[in-house]
């Protein structure tokens, strides 16, 4: 098992390794230079640079074609993309003269043997007949023939093996590497070969010829003088005796030369040092081969004790071979076979194992059971070898050869269909041997199974995939992190990484179905949740590649999927970071690279970063103008839209923010103090001491003229920023008609028009918004501005048709708004002058008070301040629609709630005389006149008419009227007097009193009227006349009703 | 007499070597290869150059017949040398100056010129040192001149920020030994630098720390790959940076 390796490294001279190194270069811009350095990077695994350095040379360079290929081959094989590799390598014409190197490179690129051997075999006939041209070469040839015979020990092909080492010295003849050193080599790769079909249990005839050839070599070659090659074909010759089942003549032999074996190694320890290719090594090794050999022939012819003898001299040798020769190629095997006849004499002889062990103690059983385990897998018994494996493990947890063991047992797992042990084992490598090699195989091996198992039941048993995806993105993020510098880790963490996103691009594709199926919100949410989690975990495989592989092209990429992962999840701040780092190392003027920009951009617009995304929509705009080379890019028309929707966006909201800055102010200047007197004398006090005028210019507040100065100075950039973002949104919306932001865009023309109090053209602009856009969702945002400018505009049956239209979306405007609307039902707040209708100014007052009284509502807080006279209002308005029930249902309700505060200590409604009234003026139309006359009495016992006259006298006529209106006619005799009142007493001159004046003129003339007092009741007709020129009632006093009683 | 025979043989071996080592010091380059050679050259001053035998006569080659003149390095030029080295530019631009008439046609333009655009740069003259340095490559040189000349032209041409031309420069440099190369490809760096392909230029600099990993501009070659691999926010920078200290302490 690998015995050839050490002969070789031993035997070949030093000088032919270290002859051939690659010609240092000595020019620039010569196409060796640029393939030397291209290799060179591939070699140190600097794959990012490699690339950029193949694509400059396959550029610069395109004469030399073939040989870009074979470096583009190697490139793609040390990344572990053989398919790719060998698509570059068989573009390499059998004509061209580099064609040796391509085939050598696909023989080194191959996994599997017989590609490998063929590879290999192509790579020899491609160089011709013996000797190689090109020296230069040397060292890769011999390098290349030692694998090749390894392929072919693993293909069972012993005597093309022996050929191959043979062809060393016939191509390299001045290497010093002669015939007679191939002939051993070659010999023993051939029987090395047959000891694998030995373990492989396969029929004696399958081998014999080519040990018998062997063995003919081998007696020629001992004839030659001592020397080691002579001593080691010594001991070929007692291994071929044991193949070919000849034990006494073995060991008849390896006995005879014994001596002359310790003198070789006396001469290698002196010369080497140590004694690993000592001679005797594998002489005791064969003697025990050969003993165990005696051993089995004993057991088959029934003499157990012969048997038994010879298993202890075997055991005997063995174990001196594995005490000894720890560094020797065959150690290994002799320590197997050490526990092997071990375990036969306790088990088979009933040999007493602590007697066993007291004469041979165990020496590194944990390699011996690892080996054994490597014996069954070989042999594809992965369930027998599993438990050396794991016993191996055991037997020395901290011990070098653990992680070896865990690994072969993670693939016996895997390889049993036990995938979720193979994943506790590599995991549990990880914690244990981070650093250990085999670790990493082990997290790589069982992540990529697991991802393929994942793959496999996708479509039957949806769960258990996402159960192995998730062990296999895990394993996989382990094994990036421990061994970032492994040819497969940046490859692995890209597939693994957009494995996860292509997850979570899947839920987003099916989110849009059920989006367009109508599924409930609840559900959509549910979906979006669950999508936004399979995107966040790939989150920590890019991470791994921003950080380990920043500057490879999937570290770059990484970037960009980062930014659209927390722009998925709307975490503006780590989108738009990764956005910009991914602008700032992508140098192509690709797609990706603008879209990051525009996100970038749009994020720091949410994050209320407006500085930074004017600055970035600006350099995206310029990026993209026509005529650069992101102007060829695909839907680049759709993002320069949006960006200069968004940029006009971006002035009016810099506007907006100045405006808060100025408001700010505004109330700073009522506080600030007046600026320093001019007479010196603070000047004066400041000079005594320096350090005392410092601090006060530190600590100075700004001066009225200093904040009036500064509020000037940011009306101008106000103005500015306003105008230049009406100038943009009216620029965009006549550019792109078509755009989805034109719509929202029209509606915010209108209302930059309506802040400057143009409403002329604000109208102008809504109505075209109106009419292009019907049916769009700014459109019916921006009818509550339409509404705003006719009443601005004095149109108030316009204004009550738009928003009549509107009544549905209340809860969706600002309260701002409602209360806008909700005041608007008296032009100027005169009753006589009506405004909006009344159904209008309900809906939004109602809304006002299902605001303040929701208590999760967002503007509650300012709804309750607005809440008392929305309520008042609400009552008006039910008054005017006459619904008086309801009118004096809230009435009631208000006057409780006022008397509850009064008595809870807090203050009555200010609208308290207001809700008498108005309750009273609401019974008596509901007809409940009694009631009525009550609620007027109840407030006129309560107000004072020197504070409040108007109200006063007000009440007194309503009280009339309702008297008035009784079937009672002593009733109705004394609501004259309260008319009578009013008349005598009341300041018709005073605007606020006047109107009530006038009711008490036109209501005493219908009481007296109806008492049949008609001379009193033409008196007051002619009074009023007189007194009232233009007064309301001029003709209402024609029509008094006849009398009742 | 054996005594004066064996004087007069010493002496007239010494002067047939003279002579010989003379033969071999003058001669100019013709375009087909073969070279004419003479005790002494001379020049007019629109190039032609003449042969001087020992016998009093002259050959004379036009520019267009001729690729090259040599002569051994006049002593006004080891002067000026000396004094460049001494740090007395302005006397050794006299000098030069006058060296330059004389000697720039047989051999020696490149090599004056070169030095005349190195006192200029020590006096921050930048403009004259640019022109000096352009007219060099007037003159016929061997590739060690007119590297050199690429190189302080490069030099002088980054001063001024000049970065296209710089490059083109080095585009035309061929380099025939470690120390251009390395130069080459570290200034080819800095070009790609101040271009903004940060990228690109890593690649420069790593060719110097792969291919000549013990050249002196290899450090130099280290420091930038550190610098703009940390500002491309490459881990790697970290890697290169213990190499870096691992081999030059």
């Amino acid at each position: 098992m690998g015995s050839i390796n050490f002969p070789v490294q031993r035997l070949l001279p030093v000088a032919l390794l270290a002859a051939v190194s690659i010609a240092s270069a000595q020019y620039v811009d010569d196409f060796d230079t640029e393939a030397l350095f291209a290799r060179k990077l591939i070699e140190k695994r600097m794959y990012d640079f490699a690339e950029r350095q193949l694509n400059f040379v396959s550029s610069n360079f395109k004469n030399e074609q073939d040989q870009i290929n074979i470096l583009y081959g190697r490139y793609h094989g040390a990344r572990g993309k053989r398919s790719k590799a060998v698509e570059y390598l068989k573009k390499v014409p059998s004509s061209s003269a580099h064609y040796s190197g391509a085939c050598l490179a696909r023989a080194l690129v191959a996994s599997k043997p017989e590609d490998k051997a063929a590879g290999f075999a192509a790579y020899l006939a491609s160089l011709g007949p013996p000797p190689l041209k090109n020296t230069k070469n040397a060292d890769e040839f011999t390098n290349a023939m030692i694998r090749y015979t390894e392929a072919l020990k693993r293909l069972n092909q012993p005597a093309k093996a022996e050929e191959i080492i043979k062809l060393i010295p016939k191509y390299l003849p001045k290497s010093g590497f002669d015939d007679r050193m191939a002939e051993f080599l070659g010999l023993q790769a051939k029987l090395a070969t047959v000891d694998i079909l030995v373990d492989k249990k396969r029929p004696s005839s399958q081998y014999e010829a080519d040990v018998n050839a062997a063995l003919k070599t081998i007696e020629g070659m001992m004839w030659h003088e001592p020397d080691l090659i002579t001593a080691l074909a010594y001991t070929e010759f007692g291994h071929a005796c044991v193949l070919l089942k000849q034990p006494d003549k073995a060991i008849k032999t390896l006995n005879g030369v014994a001596g002359d074996l310790d003198n070789i190694e006396k001469a290698l320890k002196k010369q080497y040092g140590n004694i690993c290719g000592s001679p005797l090594a594998p002489a005791y090794y064969y003697l025990g081969e050969a003993l165990m050999a005696k051993g089995r022939i004993a057991r088959d012819n029934g003499n157990k004790g012969d048997a038994q003898r010879h298993l202890l001299k075997a055991l005997q040798q063995y174990y001196k071979c594995a005490k000894r020769y720890k560094c020797a190629p065959i150690y290994d095997k002799a320590s197997q076979k050490v526990l092997l006849v071990k375990d036969i004499l306790v088990d088979k002889f009933g040999v007493n194992h602590d007697k066993l062990n007291a004469k041979f103690p165990p020496t590194n059983e944990q390699a011996v059971k690892i080996a054994a385990g490597h014996a069954e897998y070989k042999l594809q018994q992965y369930s027998r070898a599993l438990p050396h494996y794991l016993g191996a493990a055991r037997l020395g947890l901290r011990s070098r050869q653990a992680a070896e063991a865990f690994l072969f047992a993670a693939i016996c797992y895997y390889k049993t269909d036990h995938y979720l042990e193979a994943a506790a084992c590599a995991d549990f490598m990880a914690e244990r041997y981070p650093r250990d090699k085999y670790t990493w195989d082990a997290l790589f091996n069982v992540a990529t199974i697991l991802r393929v198992r994942s793959n496999k039941f996708r479509q039957s048993n949806l769960a258990l995939s996402d159960r192995y995806n998730g062990y296999s993105a895990l394993l996989m993020g382990r094994f990036v992190k421990l061994a970032p510098d492994h040819p497969k880790a940046p490859t692995a963490a890209n597939t693994t990484a957009e494995s996860q996103y292509a997850r979570g691009s899947r839920l987003s594709k099916e989110k849009k179905i059920l989006v367009q199926s109508g599924k409930s919100p609840e559900k959509i949410r549910a979906h979006v949740l669950k999508m936004r989690k399979e995107y966040l975990a790939a989150v920590p495989l890019y991470e791994v590649l921003t950080e380990q592989y920043g500057g490879t092209k999937e570290g770059v990429k990484a970037l960009y999927r980062l930014g659209w992962i927390y722009h998925i999840d709307d975490d503006s701040e780590n989108a738009y970071s990764y956005f910009l780092r991914y602008c700032e190392v992508q140098q192509e003027p690709v797609r990706e690279k603008y879209e990051s920009k525009f996100l970038a951009a749009r994020r720091l617009m949410l994050l209320d970063r407006i500085d930074d995304a004017m600055k970035h929509f600006e350099e995206f705009l310029a990026w993209t103008k026509p005529g650069t080379a992101y102007h060829q890019t695909e839907h680049l028309g759709t993002y320069r839209e949006n960006a200069i929707g968004f940029t006009a966006w971006c002035y009016d909201i810099k506007a907006q923010k100045i405006r808060k800055e100025i408001t700010t102010l505004n109330q700073k200047l009522l506080t600030a103090p007046s600026e320093l007197p001019e007479d010196g004398e603070a000047d004066e006090r400041a000079s005594d001491d320096g350090g005392d005028q410092v601090e006060a210019v530190v600590d100075k507040p700004l001066t009225a003229p200093e904040i009036a100065a500064r509020i000037e100075e940011l009306q101008v950039q106000f103005d500015a920023y306003k105008a230049r973002a009406t100038r943009e949104f009216i620029a965009f919306v006549n550019r792109y008609p078509d755009s989805g932001q034109t719509p929202a865009n029209l509606a915010k023309i209108a209302s930059l028009h309506v802040e400057q109090k143009d409403f002329a053209t604000a109208e102008t602009w809504l109505i075209r918004l109106n009419e292009e856009y019907p049916k769009s969702a700014a459109t019916v945002q921006a009818r509550f501005t339409l509404g705003r400018v006719y009443i601005e505009n004095d149109n108030y049956p316009k204004a009550s048709e738009t928003f009549g239209k509107i009544l549905d979306r209340l809860p969706s405007y600002p309260l701002a708004n409602l209360v806008y609307v909700g005041s608007r039902m008296y032009i100027d707040g005169d009753p006589a002058r009506p405004g909006l209708t009344p159904g209008i100014t309900l809906a939004a007052n109602r809304e006002i008070v299902v605001r303040a009284e929701n208590p999760e509502h967002p503007e509650r807080a300012r709804a309750l301040k607005h809440r008392n006279r929305a309520m008042f209002r609400i009552s008006t308005c039910l008054l005017a629609t006459e619904q008086f029930e309801e009118a004096i249902e809230l009435f009631e309700r208000m006057m409780r709630e006022s008397e509850a505060a009064k008595e809870s200590g807090g203050k009555e409604s200010a609208y308290y005389f207001d809700i008498l009234h108005g309750r009273g003026v609401a019974f008596r139309h509901a007809g409940r006149l009694e009631e009525s006359s009550a609620s007027f009495d109840k407030l006129l016992s309560e107000i004072n008419r020197d504070r409040y006259p108007g109200q006063y006298y007000a009440s007194l006529v309503g009280a009339g009227i309702s008297m008035a209106g009784s079937d009672n006619e002593k009733t109705v005799r004394r609501s004259v007097a309260r008319f009578m009142q009013v008349i005598q007493f009341a300041d018709a001159d005073n605007p606020r009193i006047r109107s009530s004046v006038e009711d008490a003129y036109i209501e005493v003339a219908r009481a007296l009227a109806s008492l049949g007092d008609q001379e009193r009741a033409i008196e007051y007709k002619l009074e009023y006349l007189a007194k009232f020129h233009n007064g309301r009632y001029r003709k209402a006093f024609n029509s008094l009703p006849p009398k009742r009683f | 007499m054996k005594q004066t025979i064996i004087v007069l043989a010493l002496l007239l071996g010494g002067s047939i070597a003279v002579q010989a080592q003379r033969q071999t010091d003058y001669y100019v380059i013709l375009r087909d290869g073969s070279k004419e050679y003479g005790t002494k050259l001379s020049a007019t001053s629109d190039g032609r150059v003449s042969v001087h035998d020992d016998r009093g006569g002259k050959q004379t080659f036009s520019r267009t017949r001729m690729t090259a003149a040599v002569s051994p390095k006049p002593a006004a030029v080891m002067d000026a040398e000396d004094l460049v080295s001494r740090k007395q530019y302005d006397r050794a631009l006299t000098k030069l100056d006058a060296a330059f008439k004389e000697y720039k046609w047989i051999g020696w333009g490149a090599h004056i010129c070169n030095l005349r655009g190195l006192c200029h740069l020590k006096k921050n003259a930048v403009t004259q040192a640019e022109a000096a340095f352009k007219e060099g490559f007037r003159f016929p040189a061997n590739s060690k001149t007119r590297n050199q000349l690429g190189k302080s032209l490069v030099e002088v041409y980054l001063q001024q920020e000049k970065v296209d031309e710089a490059e083109k420069v080095l585009r035309k440099m061929k380099p025939k030994s470690q120390e251009d190369s390395t130069f080459v490809f570290n200034t080819r760096g800095k070009v790609l630098t101040a271009k903004g392909k940060n990228d690109m230029a890593v690649l420069s600099y790593l060719k110097t720390i792969m291919l000549y990993p013990n050249n002196p501009n290899t450090r130099e070659a280290y420091k930038e790959v550190i610098a703009l691999l940390r500002e491309m926010k490459d881990n790697r920078a970290d890697d290169f940076d213990k190499d870096m200290r691992r081999r030059f302490n």
